[in-house]
């Protein structure tokens, strides 16, 4: 008799291409380095030690082309290297700063120790986190999704075929150089799914993907088992809809558990709350405050008094929230099971995977417990989608159609009147690229290369992270410098390759820049 | 030219901005001035509505700086998130040096988009011809038409916009989702027939409802390339009915929605869940940490409040007028317009006209709140 319910975790791990070789420090270069200190770091020990305690899980963990490529950048492997030892170093000043105050030393001492371990653990695997998530594949404990390459949201591009094309091809390609083998699983940027995308994605070999629930509600026939069972195109590939009641339980700012008081404050951070004095060097080169890391509050409350932050207190708080959401899955597949026809409700919660120990401290924890005790559940068990399909009895065929997980559930989040102008500009240099490649089919010495940098910076210039900072209203000047550099990039090699006047030493420099997908093929913008 | 002369650099500069020259920051104030002047006697030599240029010639890029902010997030304290709130608009005004992108690339091109199942944008970039022929009529319009099934039936024209002067993009509101659309900009022939100039791609369809087929066509998954590893099995225990059939799916369908347990579907609230869903009000609070939207605390009631503002006036012709520090067109007739989308908080408008000659200025202030009360 087949489980009765299994929960599919999916963690989307992604960052923009963020990587200025230009400047020694570079202030969103941090969003990689706390990152990795934070979250994936984090997360990789969280599955190592599940693996040794012999527990028995499976989720789906997404690595998009960009993070990918920054992780196995040797620059920004440096600099993550060099970023850490200043935490470690801030973190025993910290530690001697306190020490005549015994409610905060205690909190400088784990500070300091989790850094040490981050630094152990990165020197033990060689700064290969690729290679360490790949092994943790092989053990049958992750499905490593991959995403489009750049995270370009995929529905307004799709007049486009060419470039969505592109976009697969090259996600497809990077994933395999960097984890030696074919993605079988997609996360669609921002859950967006649109009309005709999946006969694209089943020409790449990818064989399943999430869309939001209503993506799948409001498929063509109507889907007998809700959002509860897996369907499958026409074409063949595999549709998983997002369980929203989950989805809730941890995303949501007023009912889900990362707002409880007892968990560590996100932005009381020494940075902003220390003289300047003390902390000089961990905040910018023109001394305006950032934030370290090191942050000795928790929520508290919605008042600006924040309280010391209690471990403990925390700790306990994340294993009863893990025991609440379990138990909540078990009640919700009670529910459910008369309605199945016999068939194992399967509930899909997909995360930022960022949200786990970046925004909230205690996630990872969570997680592992939450695994845990799925683990020792009779009706319920972790799995992963592609895992799901191995056994899975017949699947609905239907046809799904515009959708995305944003703000109201379509584009509206990454095209509205904060960023709708850059539109015109995107697909204009998309459209010259398609013209270029179906004009010089066999490129070869420096026009090649100057087609291919050419496909980097369309590319870099369709990523959905950009519109989405112009439109939530936070660092919108970096984001539109970055639209706009990228798209000044593509017109002047535009230009050149249509003149066939290629500037060498410019193009030799931006291709040390801009240095990602160095397997690119411009010809993925071929129909 | 004296108009110019008495005019401070950076005033110079941000002319230069307005009418899309390019390679200008670098300029001295003698070469800038020279650089208007020329502009101006080319515009009185060729009197049609002349968009910029080509693309900028290329130059190196000067270094720049890393931005001083911090990462903005959701719940920030309010001096954290004023230190990080900084608009497109007034970014545009702020990087004055670099290169800039071009205004416009005047290749014809016409492109529609599908925002939502009831909205679509639509924006153009017309060639100098086009633009000429467009806003020489009386009517220029921007018609929407419903392409028929399978292309080989009819196009239904949807509906006609008159366009303000000068409009490069437009949002389009449908009543029907789901339907395949396509745009025209051009104007209303002697005999009313419509005479297109322009015409877009056809947009994706997005329907906004669940699908009243419930067909139960089912295959294994993963059979294979395409529909070649196809084969329809017949589904499990098959229902006695098609009304319990329906029954079954309706009673998903509310589970799948996120409803409470112990919640039954009745019909009346189904179609509440319905609209629910057709509004996306079933995720939209749920999509990352940077996005804090009140949710629908009782699935028994729920409000969704949403509101756009158009700001809209007339002036001398000529005028120059500035909204949030942006130029806006100004049409021959002295008619001018902007849309903005209208999100909770305190939306501030700030509008500055300026007479042809520049010697008056006059403002206006609009300051528009929402507030949407999280549910208790």
């Amino acid at each position: 008799m087949p489980a009765r319910g299994a929960v599919s975790f999916l963690l989307h791990a992604h960052l923009p291409f963020v990587r200025h070789p230009e400047h020694e420090h570079f202030l969103e270069e941090d969003w990689l380095f706390e990152a990795i200190t934070e979250c994936y770091l984090p997360l990789l020990e969280t599955f190592e030690e599940l693996l040794q305690r012999g527990v028995r899980f499976r989720l789906n963990l997404v690595l998009t082309p960009t993070l990918l490529s920054m992780l196995s950048d040797p620059l920004l492997s440096k600099r993550f290297r060099r970023h850490l030892e200043g935490l470690i170093e801030l973190a025993e000043r910290e530690v001697r700063r306190t020490r005549a105050d015994a409610s905060l030393q205690p909190l400088a001492r784990m500070y300091r120790n989790r850094f040490r371990a981050a630094e152990k653990r990165w020197s033990a695997g060689r700064g290969d986190l690729i290679g360490a998530f790949g092994q943790l594949e092989q053990q049958g404990c992750l499905d490593i999704f991959t995403s489009a390459a750049t995270h370009a949201f995929l529905p307004l591009l799709s007049p486009w075929p060419q470039a969505v094309r592109a976009q697969l091809r090259c996600a497809v390609r990077t994933h395999r150089r960097l984890l030696g083998r074919n993605p079988r699983g997609i996360w669609l940027p921002e859950c967006g799914m649109y009309h005709g995308l999946d006969a694209l994605l089943r020409e790449n070999g990818i064989e399943a993907t999430v869309i939001d629930a209503h993506g799948l509600l409001h498929a063509r026939p109507r889907p007998r088992f809700g959002v509860y069972a897996p369907a499958v195109t026409p074409t063949g590939l595999c549709l998983f809809a997002r369980d929203l009641e989950s989805s809730r339980q941890v995303w949501s700012a007023r009912e889900g558990y990362p707002g409880h008081p007892d968990y560590r404050d996100f932005y009381r951070d020494i940075g902003w709350d220390l003289p300047i004095r003390q902390v000089r060097r961990w905040v910018q080169p023109d001394g305006s405050r950032k934030a370290t890391g090191i942050k000795y509050h928790r929520i508290t409350g919605p008042t600006a008094h924040k309280e010391l932050y209690q471990p403990g207190l925390a700790e306990r708080r994340a294993l009863l929230h893990a025991a609440h959401f379990v138990g909540e899955r078990r009640r919700q597949i009670e529910s459910l099971h008369p309605h199945l026809e016999g068939r194992t409700a399967v509930i899909v919660a997909p995360f930022d995977a960022e949200l786990f120990g970046h925004w909230w401290h205690e996630g990872p924890l969570f997680l592992a417990e939450a695994l845990r005790l799925l683990d020792g559940d009779p009706d319920l068990y972790s799995e992963s989608m592609l895992g799901l399909l191995r056994d899975s009895p017949p699947l609905q065929v239907v046809t799904p159609f515009l959708s995305s997980w944003g703000q109201h559930g379509y584009c509206g989040v990454w095209l509205d009147s904060s960023n709708d102008w850059i539109y015109n500009h995107l697909h204009r240099a998309t459209e010259q690229m398609i013209a270029l490649t179906r004009a010089h089919p066999t490129a070869t010495g420096w026009m090649r290369r100057a087609l291919n940098q050419c496909a980097r910076e369309v590319l870099l210039a369709q990523s959905s992270d950009f519109p989405f900072m112009m439109k939530m209203n936070t660092t919108v000047d970096y984001a539109v410098r970055r639209v706009e550099d990228h798209l000044l990039a593509a017109n002047d090699l535009i230009q050149q390759i249509a003149t066939g006047r290629i500037r060498r030493r410019e193009l030799a420099a931006l291709e040390q820049r801009n240095n990602l997908f160095p397997d690119i093929d411009y010809r993925d913008f071929a129909i | 030219m004296d108009k110019f002369q008495n005019k401070t650099l950076s005033e110079l500069l941000q002319l230069a901005r307005e009418w899309g020259l390019s390679g200008y920051s670098k300029l001295k104030k003698s070469e800038l001035v020279r650089m208007l002047t020329r502009k101006v006697s080319q515009l009185s030599k060729k009197p049609s509505r002349k968009a910029p240029a080509a693309p900028p010639a290329p130059r190196k890029t000067a270094p720049k700086a890393p931005a001083p902010r911090p990462r903005a997030a959701s719940a920030k304290t309010a001096a954290q998130k004023a230190a990080t709130r900084k608009t497109a608009a007034a970014h545009h005004q702020a990087a004055g040096a670099g290169k800039r992108l071009p205004e416009a690339y005047q290749d014809g091109r016409m492109t529609l988009l599908t925002r939502d199942p009831f909205w679509l944008y639509c924006y153009w970039d017309l060639t100098d011809e086009q633009q000429e022929k467009l806003w020489s009529q009386e009517n220029p319009s921007l018609r929407l038409v419903e392409e028929g099934a399978g292309g080989t039936a009819a196009a239904r024209e949807v509906k006609r916009i008159p366009l303000a002067r000068g409009a490069r993009s437009w949002y389009i509101q449908v009543d029907t989702a789901g339907r395949p659309y396509r745009a025209e900009l051009g104007h209303d022939g002697p005999d009313g027939q419509f005479q297109p100039i322009a015409s877009s791609n056809l947009s994706t369809q997005a329907p906004a409802t669940v699908s009243p087929d419930t067909g139960g066509e089912f295959a294994a998954p993963g059979g294979g390339a395409g529909k070649a590893g196809r084969a329809a099995v017949a589904a499990g225990a098959s229902p006695s009915s098609v009304e319990e059939e329906r029954k079954r799916a309706d009673r998903l369908f509310v589970l799948s929605a996120g409803a409470r347990r112990g919640f039954a579907g009745s019909g009346e609230a189904l179609s509440e869940l319905a609209e629910r869903l057709q509004r996306g009000l079933a995720s939209e609070q749920l999509h990352s940490g940077a996005q804090q939207q009140p949710v629908p605390e009782q699935a028994d009631y729920w409000l969704v409040v949403d509101a756009e503002v158009i700001v809209y006036g007339a002036t001398v012709p000529g005028s120059k007028v500035f909204i949030q520090g942006r130029a806006v067109d100004v049409d021959g007739g002295g008619r001018f317009w902007a849309r903005f989308a209208l999100p909770d908080g305190t939306l501030s408008i700030p509008i500055t006209g300026r007479s042809p000659d520049e010697r008056f200025q006059r403002r206006a202030l609009i300051e528009v709140r929402r507030a949407t009360e999280p549910p208790r």
